[in-house]
């Protein structure tokens, strides 16, 4: 073997092997850091009580969290499912091919841009203010594309010969997309869920524009009334400092 | 006056800075996530077998369901101390003799950092897909490489990645599309640069998505609706890009897919 080629395949293996070291380097770094500062920070009063200045704890972050995540997957889920569900058992039609498209067109939009949206239209214009409402509609239009999407998978997975068998012991179409078809492909569609969920319980820049932020709990008005998200208490409690820079 | 405001006497606006620092970091990320992410998919797919090839799998997979905030916070504790102490004035001193690496070094936030930290999260996309990529190389291929005398190195360089490269150019704008909307992570970092032009490497810089949250405070002190009217231009150039970009990558992708998942 010439040494040309002898070197090109060790320095390959070497500098391939390297990136995934470094990568898997990183990502130690990265969790290992997140649980070393949390842990000697962590204790019980984090999670009864509320933030004071930079200081108590983020029962209202988390509270907030919790109350806009749930709001979005109200609004998020039935449409998404709705919306997978139609977009693959009637996909020739060209309704579903416009749904799919608009669907990806959604899920390419920043999320700033859709909170900055949220923040023209609902906060400023309809004038709800700050309010886990507005909140829950960005986040909501965030994560309805990935339900979609998702679900539309899950029902792909259904094998053919179910809807068959229905269809021939005479069943029509509602039953056999809620009776049949549904139940089989239910894993696949709360996974989907769940996936969206963990997107939007993480998402932060949208709810700088359309929750804010604040240091009480939840007073159940949905309009008029800032709420505070754990992610956005990241940012905030370190908001000082970045306005130094 | 109405519906308007006073202008000082030679001022001019524009988002000239913010569209540079938007592309100007995101094609930093691509040069480092690129070349880090095939090679780590060469590895994966190819040398490594069995239970550690999944627990690395999911290791890095685990990076893309970090938030970004969390991002950004590691890279204002971790990354920007140790690049603006110490590789960037080795860089500055090292590589000097090019232009954009000309000190000064600066102090950890800025073009350089921002580019590294977002190289981190859309890594895993890049790296995922191609490990599939590369896995889903037909085995005659791979036989007939090695039957000629090649080494698995040269199997996997010269026969199996040509075939990949129309996914790796898919994922690649995937990427970028992810990374042009990225806020909160490129927010803490960038040094949030205000009317400048970076004149290296290490300069302060913003983004467009970046931009429009620090500039938050503005948005809300605003009786004459200009602030949030600029941002909102600023919002639409940055959607037009990245819906362009993301309807680039589905062409390029449905069109590789295609065949394959019509059977």
């Amino acid at each position: 073997m010439r040494w040309s080629r002898r070197v090109l395949t060790i320095s390959g293996w070497a500098l391939s092997g390297l990136a995934l070291l470094v990568l898997t380097g990183l990502m130690l770094s990265i969790l290992g850091v997140v649980l070393v500062m949390g842990l000697s920070a962590f204790s019980l009063s984090l999670f009864t009580t509320v933030t004071q200045g930079n200081g108590g704890g983020l029962l209202n972050a988390i509270e907030g969290a919790a109350v806009i995540s749930i709001g979005a997957m109200l609004l998020a889920a039935p449409i998404g499912i709705a919306a997978g569900l139609y977009v693959c058992e009637y996909r020739s039609t060209r309704w579903a091919s416009a749904i799919r498209f608009l669907s990806d067109v959604l899920v390419g939009v920043p999320s700033i841009v859709l909170g900055y949206f949220g923040y023209v239209t609902m906060v400023e214009w309809l004038g709800w203010g700050f309010s886990v409402a507005a909140a829950s509609i960005v986040m909501a239009m965030l994560c309805m594309p990935y339900i979609c999407r998702t679900t539309e998978l899950a029902l792909r997975g259904v094998s053919n010969d179910l809807r068959e068998a229905a269809y021939a012991i005479g069943a029509d179409d509602g039953q056999v997309i809620l009776r049949v078809v549904m139940p089989a492909a239910l894993p696949g569609i709360l996974t989907g869920a769940l996936l969206a969920l963990a997107i939007s319980v993480g998402e932060t820049a949208p709810l700088l524009y359309t929750a804010g932020w604040s240091s009480f709990l939840w007073d159940g008005r949905r309009r008029k009334r800032r709420m505070n998200s754990a992610a956005s208490s990241v940012v905030v409690l370190s908001r000082s400092r970045l306005l130094i820079r | 006056m109405r519906g308007g405001t006073l202008i000082q006497p030679g001022a001019n606006y524009g988002i000239l800075f913010l569209i540079v620092g938007t592309l100007l970091t995101v094609v930093i990320s691509l040069a480092l996530a690129v070349p880090a992410g095939v090679g780590a998919a060469i590895f994966l797919a190819e040398a490594m077998t069995g239970g550690l090839r999944l627990a690395i799998s999911i290791m890095v997979e685990l990076l893309a369901a970090i938030p970004s905030v969390v991002f950004g916070l590691w890279g204002y504790i971790v990354v920007i101390p140790f690049l603006g102490q110490h590789v960037f004035p080795f860089l500055a001193g090292a590589l000097g003799f090019i232009p954009v690496f000309a000190g000064p070094p600066g102090s950890g936030y800025g073009l350089l950092t921002a580019g590294f930290v977002l190289s981190l999260m859309i890594v895993p996309l890049i790296v995922a897909t191609m490990r599939d990529a590369i896995a889903a190389q037909p085995t005659t291929l791979r036989e007939a490489a090695l039957g000629l005398g090649a080494t698995r190195f040269e199997t996997t360089w010269n026969v199996l990645l040509p075939g990949t490269r129309r996914v790796l150019i898919g994922a690649t704008i995937l990427a970028l599309g992810r990374a042009l909307g990225e806020t909160m992570a490129v927010l803490m970092v960038s040094g949030n640069a205000l009317d400048m032009l970076p004149n290296n490497i290490y300069a302060p810089v913003s983004t467009m998505a970046s931009f429009i949250v620090s500039q938050l405070d503005s948005a809300l002190q605003d009786p004459l609706g200009l602030a949030v009217r600029s941002l909102a231009e600023i919002a639409l150039v940055l959607m037009l890009i990245s819906v362009v970009i993301n309807a680039l990558a589905r062409m390029l992708l449905a069109h590789f897919a295609a065949p394959a998942a019509r059977t």
